[in-house]
């Protein structure tokens, strides 16, 4: 928080400005006093007020509802707390959970590089962060006071009941005493907010920053501190014996990787901070992004699946593989972009599409034995062969795709051979993931897979030709008139009957496959929208400057198209997230089944639900919402949308 | 890619490419073998299934349609089907009863919640600012849980439940409201409604064209309304004397069930052969210009052979693929025609629109909401209530997105002509508004439709849920796959065909 | 031209190529490379290499299980005292041990078992399919599953019976039948044999009463307890359950009828026409009834192996060993069934007695003490 720049006015010498304009919608008017402020919004006339009234009881009493629901004495939260390991990462094995925090940190480490990269240095105005702490105390102590009396609990604990069977509460005056604690928190939030208020007068307010970023990194710190200072209590299961130590503070295993997470964002934050405005800024950025691309795979395949690596079979077999598809493959491609080989080059682009082909005909007809891997390799030579005449022309040019296939190659076969190691770990279920982790891992790559195929449809649906436009229109109003419901109900029962003998996808994996082919019609639709918004001129010139319609596609029109659809696109991501839901329905143990079916069938927990359900819904909205506030800052800094 | 020597333009004109740097053939047979590929595809998979079942023993067919399933529905027109084919039918009407009423509440509320939270009132919009976001980031599926767990927890249904006895009950069974239907004479009066609707657009016209003429505001909508009413409220009483179309229509089911099948596939074929003939003919008018027929390129070409092979197809499937097709269509003619002849007649003098207060019987310990109201029960309430509230939130961005869209310059010239507020934003603001909100409203609509299937979660059912069950006791699961996607495929192509009608009728306002 | 326009191309070859390689896995045509546990996308077992193709195809299960190592067992992961997640993922109850029952017998391992949790919906398709190997998923054993569902059932391990449970206060007590019921809102689970039977008993009674289903038990109770649920039903075992661990203080339930309105003969299902697996199930169940019969327990197992009391058990422990190693088991097979799982006594001891379920009078006591669990000799 001893950041040099905190309380800057808006333009700073060293030229990053904080540009509050992005963050803020417009309220750059003179704050009024109370009372005027008070008449102008509520109660400006008669039926205004009448509204106001109205409303505010409405709040209040919803306000009243849900704390009397969450804190009932009904409720059981230890139900949730105990299986709070279950509802994330469902049966990941305990000694191995250090994998679960590698991968964690990783994605943490990489999102505070690329903050440190990307992000503008933004501040939220001082009215405003003095107005969100004195809304929060003011909202503790209304709840606090809307809360009914505790239960008085009977010798068992147990809350004692009347002759009528119902509850015995405490007098409203000893209620209050005991909330003390709270009424100090609200107190504090609201003299911190009113002192900012008070410290500085009306025009400062408004244009004096706080830069959002440590502002963001000290609340963080603030959480975590409370792991190491509040007693959140420790619950557990272990060796079939439940653990209830509701004095103490979170267990080590809970509040150091924590700590080490907190740390680990502010370090990264730092570093890419560092690398900004040097001469490796534009190598970085590109670094990370592919980390990015990367990282799903890297983490699910290698991190978490913990392969057992079988080195004899990668000495003789796998090693030997890849270095032949790097080494020919790169040969192969060299001598495609000779400059003058002309139709010849094509031909054998070609031939190798035909011979790719050809060896999953021969696999289906069981005429010879090949390694998938190799036919995958093929296929993908016989791609980047036909990509090769973009490529002809000097050696560095030439060099540039050879590079590049080298690169790709290498990666494609460390993972597919890690894939296909069996995993180490000892799992009770056929699904290692489980709970929260299967939720995001179906969102993550529906979101991958999808992608592409999305593109695809869409290029289609737009394209001139009749074949793929009828072809791609029928698939993605078919796909967009069904309910996913049943999608998913034909993934994860039928899928398997529909495939080749001997092939088959565990649950989560066909329905990730139907999932994505679903996700698929309407990333069709959003992208369709942004091709349509590149001009006519665009192509217009593309042809005049003589390119192939591949290419026009692929460096004119896709890349401004697509610009167009980010804001839509993260929009398709929200949903996609939230429908991850309905896992739950067709029995796949996502963080939603966990909640609603898992616990509540626990003998201990029989019937525990709400409180599980409620937790649920909690975690939902903080993702969804923290993505769909993003969504609304990039649509606004991508400018479109703007009329 | 152009060879380095520059021939003339007639010598490329002369001398083609060879075929494979042919653009229209290359364009071409990446289309067609793409097309093979697609389908050597579904047939692989297709057979692949075929065989695996026949391995497993599985039998296949639609015969369960026409078994007793043994399965009591919770609710819908039919609680105790006799078949499997009756149980999917009610759980279609289920589906569709609550996609009707989801809509037009979800409507309503997202209008109200958008036009809050454009409010000057601060705790309107903020309340409704909150609501949005609240609801907009929570799976509908949760939320449907827990509203489900919020009516568990109402208070237990007694004799005499409230809040409104008699008229409006609610309790952990649910919500029970007045019931109004469709009586002995509907059909007969809706001839009558037919007729004023005819009557009344005539009148309208001849209301618009004098306002036209004379500059007065003649009210040509308000006219059209005051004739149908006019012709409703004489029909109320005087329907019975449309009886005679019963009769009339039996004689047309006898007529269309005595068309012989050939002379069906016959027409369908000429149908095919008519339209692919009326299209290629639209395809050469469009290139004729004043100075004659433009020159047709190979794709024409192409585009016009496809046409033909498509009507060729028609024909192979009328006569050899589904020679059955032609008297099936025959069949579902004459019984179509049959049902109606069957909703007139002499006897029928009934009120046409009848309606019930709900009551609640008690058979042995339990008192319950009787057949005679409109009933909610608990699963439907929560995935209605869940479904309304959840779209409506969308609906109420897209409502408050339509209006900050139209310009403010639009608000500005209208006052400036001295409209009053309600006239502006009748006149100026509201039709501006639909022509941007309509096409995503569609879209929510068709949302809302797919939504309810989630009603799988609480237990009513809907199609999705009866099918379900129909498949965990009779093992079809793709005969029942296929009917849920035909089913939910027509919703979505009426839904879309309604938003269409709308939006190309608001367009046409546009200049 | 620049590194960073490398690193670009880099990057969109990458996304078309992991794309491409994550659709399909390697396969074997060297038998070394094992097929994986599907849980990844891309790791789809491996198509036919031509070698491999006969071998599968005969029906030969047993065979493709102890290649694979595990057993992949479909329970349901949510019902209580049968297949219960616990907050460490693990899963506890008796289908779930009867999973490590076949699995102990197959591999000498009762751990070598994958659990494949199945909703009742899904269930018979997760083994046509091939997901699961085998159901213990409180699956009734009826004629149509048997033919027309194309299942195989192996030896009922727990009777059950459907029964009814409502308040007291409604004025049920436990002579109460299905005649008592007219005008009840009745709710049960949907998708099981339990909804078609109250059905069909409240016809036969001539009372009329409102069956809501619902997803699943758990809604179902917290309904009855609400009380938008007059009464509910499902089996018996599930009722005595939920009547021990949430009836609440204010109310009083009665379960009824005292003769259950249906059997339910609960136990594993497998794909039909495979006997060699099917034979190795079926035995495996049988090796802890005997165990039972003759006082092989969970404890005494390596002392009974080193002496058996007769020569049926001798057998049964491994001690001539022909009769597991013509199954295609190990000689020992059954002894480390009990030593590892238990008989059946201590598998029901363990996780029913908690729940308040008595073996004594009921259908599921041994032959000798009057109830149905019998076993065919082992010789």
């Amino acid at each position: 928080m001893a950041d040099p720049h905190f309380g800057l006015e808006r333009h700073d010498p060293e030229g990053f400005s904080l540009t509050a304009a992005v963050d803020s919608a417009p309220p750059d008017e003179p704050s009024l006093p109370v009372g005027e402020w008070l008449r102008k919004n509520l109660f400006s006339s008669p039926f205004n007020t009448v509204l106001t009234l109205v409303f505010t009881v409405v709040a209040l009493a919803g306000l009243r509802g849900l704390l009397n629901f969450a804190f009932s004495e009904e409720r059981n939260w230890d139900a949730v707390r105990v299986n709070l390991r279950l509802l994330f990462t469902q049966a990941y094995p305990e000694d191995q959970y250090i994998r679960v925090w590698v991968s964690v940190g990783i994605v943490v480490a990489l999102s505070g590089l690329s903050l440190g990269l990307w992000a503008r240095l933004s501040g939220v105005p001082v009215a405003r962060v003095a107005m969100w702490s004195m809304t929060a105390g003011g909202l503790i102590a209304l709840g606090v006071v809307l809360r009914e009396p505790s239960a008085v609990s009977g010798p068992d604990g147990d809350p004692m009941r009347d002759a009528a069977g119902e509850v015995i509460r405490q007098s409203f005056g000893a209620a209050m005493g005991d909330r003390i604690w709270w009424w100090l928190a609200a107190a504090v939030l609201f003299g911190v907010g009113a002192g900012l208020w008070r410290g500085f007068e009306d025009e400062r307010r408004r244009h004096t920053y706080v830069p959002t970023i440590p502002l963001v990194f000290g609340s963080l710190g603030v959480v975590v501190a409370t792991l190491w200072l509040y007693r959140w209590g420790h619950y557990a299961f272990t060796g079939n014996e439940f653990v209830y130590e509701p004095d103490r503070t979170a267990a080590l295993s809970t509040k150091l990787p924590w700590t080490v997470m907190w740390l680990l964002l502010m370090a990264s934050w730092a570093a890419g901070r560092q690398g900004r405005g040097t001469p490796a800024e534009g190598r970085l950025k590109v670094l990370v992004n592919l980390a990015w691309l990367l990282s799903p795979f890297i983490l699910f395949w290698v991190v978490l699946r913990d392969p057992a690596i079988d080195w004899a079979h990668v000495w003789s077999t796998d090693l030997p593989m890849a270095a032949g598809f790097v080494i020919g493959g790169g040969a192969v491609l060299y001598g495609l972009t000779r400059p003058g080989i002309g139709e010849v080059g094509r031909v054998i682009a070609v031939g190798l599409l035909a011979f790719a082909g050809f060896n999953w005909v021969a696999a289906f007809a069981g005429w010879y034995p090949m390694l998938q891997k190799a036919r995958f390799g093929f296929l993908l030579l016989a791609l980047a062969a036909l990509l090769a005449p973009n490529f002809t022309g000097e050696r560095a040019q030439r060099l540039r795709l050879v590079w590049g296939w080298a690169g790709a190659m290498t990666v494609v076969q460390y993972l597919v051979t890690m894939a296909n190691t069996e995993s180490t770990l000892n799992t009770p279920t056929s699904e290692f993931l489980g709970g929260f982790s299967v939720t995001l891992f179906v969102a993550v790559f529906t979101l991958i897979f999808s992608f592409p195929l999305g593109v695809l449809l869409a290029l289609g649906r737009t394209s001139k030709l009749p074949i793929f436009r009828v072809l791609s229109t029928a698939y993605i109003e078919a796909m967009r008139g069904i309910p996913l419901i049943t999608v998913l109900f034909f993934f994860a029962n039928m899928l398997n009957l529909f495939l080749p003998q001997n092939m088959e996808l565990g649950s989560v994996a066909a329905v990730t496959v139907g999932f994505s082919l679903f996700a698929a019609a309407y990333l069709a639709e959003n992208v369709r929208g942004g091709l349509q918004a590149v001009g006519r001129s665009q192509y217009e010139a593309s042809d005049a400057v003589g390119l192939t319609t591949v290419q026009r596609t692929m460096f004119i029109v896709l890349p401004q198209g697509l610009r167009v659809s980010i804001p839509p696109l993260v929009g398709q991501v929200i949903s996609t997230f939230k429908e991850t839901s309905l896992l739950a329905v067709i029995g796949i143990f996502d963080f939603l089944f966990l909640a609603n079916r898992a616990i509540p069938s626990q003998s201990e927990f029989l019937g525990v639900k709400r409180e599980g359900l409620l937790f649920v819904s909690i975690v939902y909205w903080i993702f969804a919402f923290s993505m769909s506030k993003y969504s609304q800052r990039l649509e606004r800094r991508l400018g479109v949308g703007e009329r | 890619m152009s060879d380095s020597s520059s021939p003339t333009l007639a010598a490329t004109q002369s001398q083609r490419p060879p075929f494979y740097r042919d653009a229209v053939v290359v364009k071409w047979l990446t289309q067609v073998a793409t097309l093979l590929l697609v389908l050597a595809a579904l047939f692989f998979l297709t057979t692949r299934a075929g065989q695996e079942l026949a391995a497993k023993n599985i039998s296949t067919g639609y015969e369960f349609l026409g078994v007793n399933p043994g399965l009591d529905l919770s609710e819908g027109i039919d609680t105790d089907p006799a078949t499997g084919g009756r149980a999917l039918w009610v759980g279609m009407v289920n589906t569709i009863r609550l996609a009707i009423a989801g809509i037009m509440a979800a409507t309503a509320l997202g209008v109200i919640v958008g036009v809050g939270r454009l409010s000057g009132n601060w705790i309107v919009s903020k309340l409704s600012s909150l609501y949005i976001e609240l609801v907009r980031n929570v799976p509908l599926l949760v939320q449907i849980f827990l509203i489900f767990a919020v009516i568990a927890a109402l208070p237990r249904a007694v004799e005499d439940q409230g809040p409104i006895h008699g008229w409006i009950h609610l309790s952990n069974k649910g919500l029970s409201v007045p019931r109004v239907f469709p009586g002995d004479g509907f059909y007969q009066w809706l001839v009558f409604l037919g007729i004023g609707a005819v009557v009344g657009r005539y009148v309208a016209r001849r209301r618009r064209r004098s306002q036209e003429l004379t500059g007065r505001d003649a009210y040509p909508v308000l006219w059209l309304l005051a004739v149908v009413a006019a012709f409703g409220m004489a029909g109320w009483w005087l329907h019975p004397v449309f009886g005679w179309l019963g009769p009339v229509f039996a004689v047309v089911a006898d007529a269309v069930g005595a068309v012989p099948p050939g002379a069906v596939q016959a027409a369908i074929s000429l149908g095919a052969l008519a339209a692919a003939g009326w299209w290629i003919k639209r395809f050469v008018d469009s290139h004729r210009t004043p100075a004659g027929l433009a020159k047709l390129t190979d794709d024409d070409y192409f585009r016009m052979i496809f046409a033909g092979v498509g009507a060729g197809l028609v024909i192979v499937t009328v006569f050899v693929v589904w020679p059955g097709l032609a008297s099936w269509v025959v069949n579902s003619g004459r019984d179509l025609f049959e049902v109606v002849s069957d909703k007139f007649g002499n006897g029928r003098s009934g009120p046409p629109i009848d309606g019930h207060r709900p009551d609640i019987q008690k058979l042995g310990n339990f008192p319950n909401y009787g057949p005679a109201g409109l009933n909610f029960t608990q699963g439907m309430a929560a995935v209605y209530f869940g479904v309304v509230l959840y779209t409506a939130a969308f609906i109420a961005e897209i409502v408050r997105g339509g209006i900050l869209a139209v310009p403010r310059g639009q608000t500005e010239a209208a006052q400036a002509v001295g409209l009053r507020r309600v006239t502006m934003l009748r006149r100026v603001i509201l039709p501006q508004a639909f022509r941007i909100i309509m096409p995503p409203l569609g879209n929510q609509y068709l949302n809302l439709t797919k939504n309810t299937s989630l009603a799988i979660a609480v237990g009513y059912s809907d199609l999705v849920q009866v099918g379900q069950t129909l498949f965990s006791q009779t093992g079809k699961s793709i005969e029942i796959f296929s009917i849920w996607m035909l089913f939910y495929l027509a919703c979505s192509l009426s839904i879309s065909a309604i938003v269409n009608f709308f939006n190309v009728r608001l367009r046409l306002v546009e200049r | 031209m620049t590194k960073t326009s490398i690193l670009r191309l880099v990057a969109a070859l990458l996304t078309v190529t992991l794309v491409a390689a994550a659709c399909g896995g390697d396969d074997g045509d060297d038998p070394a490379a094992e097929p994986v546990a599907t849980t990844t996308a891309a790791a789809a077992a491996p198509e036919p290499a031509t070698d491999t193709v006969e071998t599968t195809q005969g029906g030969d299960l047993l065979g493709t299980i102890q290649n694979r190592g595990t057993l992949n067992c479909g329970v349901s992961g949510a019902a209580v005292a049968f297949s219960m997640t616990q907050p460490d993922g693990s899963q506890q109850g008796f289908d779930a041990d009867y999973c490590r029952v076949v699995a102990a017998a197959i591999f000498g391992d009762a751990d070598a078992v994958n659990f494949v949790p199945l909703t009742a919906a899904e269930r018979f398709t997760a083994v046509q399919t091939g997901q699961v190997d085998l159901l213990m998923r409180n699956t009734t054993w009826t004629q149509s599953r048997d033919t027309d569902v194309g299942m195989d059932f192996g030896p009922t391990t727990y009777y059950d019976g459907q029964q009814l449970m409502a308040r007291v206060s409604d004025g049920y007590s436990n002579s109460s039948g299905v005649s008592d019921i007219a005008g009840a809102v009745v709710c049960t689970n949907a998708g099981t044999t339990t909804e078609k039977n109250i059905a069909d008993a409240s016809e036969a009674a001539g009372v009329d009463i409102t069956l809501n289903t619902f997803e699943d038990f758990d809604i179902v109770t917290d309904n009855f307890i609400s009380g938008a649920c007059d009464i509910i039903t499902t089996d018996g075992s599930g009722l005595v359950g939920r009547k021990a661990n949430q009836e609440p203080d204010d109310q009083d339930w009665v379960i009824f009828p005292a003769t259950p309105i249906s059997k339910e003969p609960l136990g594993p299902t497998y794909g039909q026409n495979d006997s060699a697996f099917a034979d190795v199930v079926n035995w495996a169940v049988y090796a802890t009834i005997i165990a039972d019969e003759k006082g092989i327990t969970l404890a005494n197992v390596d002392a009974m192996a080193a002496n058996p009391p007769d020569a049926e058990a001798g057998r049964l422990l491994g001690g001539e060993g022909e009769l597991q190693s013509v199954m295609g088991l190990d000689a020992d097979a059954f002894m480390q069934v009990i030593k590892q799982v238990g008989n059946y006594n201590d598998i029901y001891e363990r996780n029913l007695g908690p729940v308040g379920l008595t073996r004594e009078g009921s259908a599921n006591a041994g032959w000798q003490d009057g109830g149905l669990i019998y076993a065919p000799p082992a010789r």
